[in-house]
């Protein structure tokens, strides 16, 4: 079957955009979830249109074959891994800009578009597209409105299903349907768009989307604050939203984390902290600084100790040990979990304890950091894919995480989506009813299972 | 996946094994190769040629000649290790996947042949020579510029354009001045420097004895080795590592200088670390590279040399080369040599420190990438409006004539000892 495929999949795409060499092949076996192990594609094909796209899938449907769209293979869920074998859909030659329609605040893009490069001219309006994953850099639009990608600034600014408003997709039957627009208000008929944003792959393949801008706040302040006590600062984020003050950014990073990037950055952070707050409030300069100004006052009343940024420089460096959070978590161990169990803001201190319980029980290193205002964490298990009694314990350490999250009124992933590492334990939050939805979705859009396969639908 | 073969003959790259498995597949090198910015393809970047690094190790990747050539596209610029989270020694890895290729299959013989004569000074100066002599006939003049093409243009090279080789190769002749107050500086040329710009050289000397410095150059002008190791014949760079030694030693200098930042950190990185077992050489291949310097950090950094006398009315750009921005960590230095010439302004280019696409024998082998990630510099460097470009590397030098003579922009671009030095006289 492999070789006609190859054949069929040669003829319909120009020459130099099917790749089949063993070299080339183990090259998309992976993306960057540590848990998860290298499945390697019979195929990788690198359309350049949607018109390409839709003979891949139909040649695809055809043979029965699975097809695995993939951006920049940044996914954290396993997402972009294509775990029955067949053919890999890199987005990665779709990358135009093709408009920018500063007037009604949007863009359209095609799929392997690198979000920050959509930032970039989105900047040179004055505007911004607030979706901020931490892979900002290299993530595609692409896989970032089918993972439905978060980031820092998800409190205030939502993520990314808030700001799609249109999509071109390739359906499992090679159909080409364009669903959506520029228009901002939208309600007629279902919610399509919505279906695929977050979709993860496994309903269509997205060939163009069309996504808001908003206005580049004019100002914004930043400080952070450290505390002696977790509870002090899990308090202030509370008060801090309690006073109708929506920050930016809200930030939290734990003890271990703390003590993980004082060793690596060396930025004079205090070592005995038992957690510290990056905070940024954003918008007109005056609400920014009554905003700053009470935000520091709740940092003071909760014995905080506050470092205010005075320019830009001062900022960076304040954002320096957020920024160096991975890095030095990724150089204390072969590999790193970032799992992103998510729960309502309040029950965050209950969270962090029962994470920091689990950690002890395992005899687990789990740094902690998150975007503590909206209650996604990220708790960080430090972890040796070569070690497979320690991988046991991380895994056994994980599922015991993402149940405490869900008692706690929360669920598995606020950002990363679920892919295969999270399947399993899908169930757990949809319950049978909203499990046998989901199959049925998928059934409808896939009846073949082509799309995909081998993750959360399966 | 399952080991298709006991990897028990991977010595070169089992010693990199660990370095190889801190990758966490991020994929932050995806926003910084220049090779990945042009194919957009996996194997194009660092984390995808980790991953066959970790396939060859677990032997699901044969050591074969398409191994090869996935490791033959990067360009060693280093700028995905300082992207890196993890900070994975990407360079050292696909060296030693490079070589791994080489222990196990040798050379390709056309290379064997190239590269028996680059380990051997005296033969390599005779074949330059020859070269020198016999260039007219294979190439010629470009428009517009003191560059040349090929005149049956084929294969490989047909798009490019080159300096002539030297009539004169570099050599100087020894301390000019026998003063003896001074500190003794040995100026290490390089083959670039030699055969190809030895203007370099003679400014090299010029800047380095205004400063008051005593110049002695090495007996024979050998090959630095890193051509070498790029293509994986470790055998052949270990073996010019020992030559350069062995032929430094005895000599008395205080610093050992060169104006190739490859050069360079042969001297500061390499040896040490290829030399390591060695007893014979360990000891002394540290003391070298305690030593060593590019040629404008030890005009900065030790001779603190004041600005030259003469105005320089001019606007000029600066490229970092990889080897000595990242590499060597010098980038500051250049910069006040150049703006403390009277009369230049520096008009700073996009991403100076991005690879040039250059890096030697890639520019070669990869011409149509090489050509299309110089492209971008060359744009780079127009949308600066500055009259003159200066960088700090032969190599880097030679890339960007030829990218920007691929867009008729007639640009000079010049080492920066040479502006020093032409603000001097």
């Amino acid at each position: 079957m492999s070789d006609d495929l190859i054949r069929a999949l040669a003829s319909a795409l120009p020459k130099g955009r099917v790749l089949t060499r063993t070299s080339e092949l183990l090259c998309y076996a992976y993306d960057a979830t540590a848990s998860e192990a290298r499945r390697v594609p019979d195929v990788v094909v690198l359309p350049a249109s949607t018109d390409e796209v839709a003979r891949v899938v139909r040649i695809a449907r055809g043979a029965g074959a699975p097809v695995y769209p993939r951006g920049a293979g940044t996914s954290l869920s396993g997402g972009a891994i294509p775990a029955q074998g067949g053919i890999v859909l890199s987005t990665t030659r779709m990358d135009a800009v093709l408009e920018l329609d500063a007037e009604n605040h949007c863009a359209i893009v095609q799929p392997g578009v690198v979000i920050q490069r959509l930032n970039d001219l989105a900047a040179a309006h004055g505007l911004m597209y607030p979706p901020d994953p931490g892979s900002v850099a290299v993530a595609t639009m692409g896989g970032s409105i089918a993972e439905c990608a978060g980031g820092l600034r998800g409190l205030k600014y939502g993520v990314t299903k808030h700001y799609v408003t249109g999509l071109e997709v390739v359906l499992a039957d090679g159909q080409i349907v364009r669903l959506g627009g520029k228009a901002t208000k939208n309600v007629t008929g279902y919610d399509l768009v919505g279906l695929f944003v977050g979709s993860e792959g496994t309903l269509g393949v997205i060939t163009e989307a069309t996504v808001r801008l908003v206005p580049a706040p004019e100002a914004r302040a930043t400080m952070t604050a450290t505390f002696a006590q977790s509870s002090a600062a899990t308090r202030t984020v509370a008060a801090i939203v309690a006073g109708n003050v929506v920050p930016a950014t809200l930030e939290l990073l734990d003890a271990t984390t703390l003590r993980f990037v004082e060793e690596y950055a060396h930025a004079g952070l205090p070592t005995d902290a038992a957690a510290l707050l990056l905070i940024e409030v954003d918008g007109p300069p005056e609400a920014v600084a009554r905003e700053a100004a009470f935000v520091e006052r709740v940092c003071l009343g909760h014995g905080g100790v506050v470092e205010r940024a005075a320019d830009d420089e001062a900022r960076e460096r304040l954002w320096a040990a957020r920024r160096a959070a991975y890095p030095a978590l990724a150089r204390q161990s072969r590999g790193t979990i970032v799992e992103d169990a998510t729960v309502p803001r309040s029950r965050i201190p209950e969270m962090l304890a029962a994470i920091e319980e689990i950690a002890r029980r395992h005899d687990l290193t789990i740094a902690t950091m998150g975007h503590a205002g909206d209650g996604n964490l990220h708790p960080t298990v430090l972890v040796d894919p070569d070690d497979a009694e320690l991988m046991e314990r991380a895994h056994a350490a994980i599922a015991e995480i993402f149940r405490a999250a869900i008692d706690l009124g929360g669920t598995l992933s606020g950002e990363h989506g679920i892919g295969s590492a999270k399947a399993p334990y899908l169930g757990w939050a949809l319950g049978e009813g909203g499990l046998d939805l989901t199959r049925r979705i998928k059934a409808a859009l896939d009846p073949q299972n082509i799309l995909n396969p081998g993750k959360f639908t399966a | 996946m399952s080991a298709a073969r006991p990897p028990d003959d991977l010595a070169v790259m089992r010693a990199l094994a660990d370095a190889v498995t801190i990758c966490n597949r991020c994929g932050a090198c995806q926003a910084v190769c220049p090779v990945y910015a042009e194919t957009r393809i996996e194997p194009g970047v660092a984390r995808g040629k980790v991953q066959l690094a970790a396939a060859i190790l677990s032997g699901d990747l044969p050591v074969d000649r398409e191994a090869a050539a996935a490791f033959s596209t990067c360009t060693t610029c280093m700028a995905c290790e300082e992207a890196c989270p993890s900070g994975v020694p990407v360079v050292d890895i696909v060296a030693a996947a490079r070589a791994q290729v080489v222990e196990a299959r040798g050379l390709p013989w056309v290379k064997r042949v190239v590269f028996g004569g680059v380990r051997r000074p005296r033969v390599l100066r005779a074949a330059a020579e020859a070269a020198a002599r016999l260039q007219d006939a294979a190439f010629k003049p470009a428009s517009d510029r003191d560059l040349r093409r090929l005149r049956f243009p084929h294969g490989l090279a047909a798009r490019r354009a080159y300096p002539p080789l030297a009539a004169h190769p570099f050599a100087h002749p020894g301390p000019l001045r026998k003063a003896g107050t001074g500190p003794r500086v040995l100026l290490f040329p390089g083959c670039m420097v030699t055969y190809v710009y030895p203007g370099i050289g003679h400014a090299s000397v010029e800047v380095l004895e205004r400063a008051g410095v005593d110049v002695v150059a090495p007996p024979e002008a050998a090959c630095c080795g890193v051509p070498l190791e790029a293509h994986g014949d470790l055998a052949g760079a270990t073996e010019l590592a020992r030559f350069q030694l062995d032929q430094l030693e005895g000599l008395e200098f205080d610093a050992l200088v060169a104006a190739c930042p490859t050069c360079t950190s042969s001297f500061v990185h390499r040896y040490p670390r290829l030399l390591a077992g060695e007893p014979r050489y360990a000891a002394r291949a540290q003391r070298l590279a305690a030593c060593a310097y590019d040629i404008t950090s030890y005009l900065v950094d030790v001779l603190c040399v004041g600005p030259p006398t003469r105005r320089l009315e001019a606007t000029v750009t600066y490229h970092d080369p990889c080897h000595l921005a990242r590499g060597l960590g010098v980038t500051r230095q250049p910069r006040e040599l150049l703006t403390g010439i009277p009369g230049v302004r520096l008009s700073e280019m996009r991403e100076p420190s991005r690879c040039c696409g250059g890096a030697g024998s890639f520019s070669l082998a990869h011409q149509e990438l090489s050509l299309a990630i110089g492209a971008r510099k060359a744009t780079d460097i127009a949308a600066t409006g500055a009259e003159v470009v200066a960088t700090s590397c032969p190599g880097c030098r030679m890339q960007l004539a030829d990218v920007l003579s691929q867009t008729g922009d007639s640009r000079p671009v010049v080492h920066t000892v040479e502006l020093l030095a032409a603000a001097g006289r």
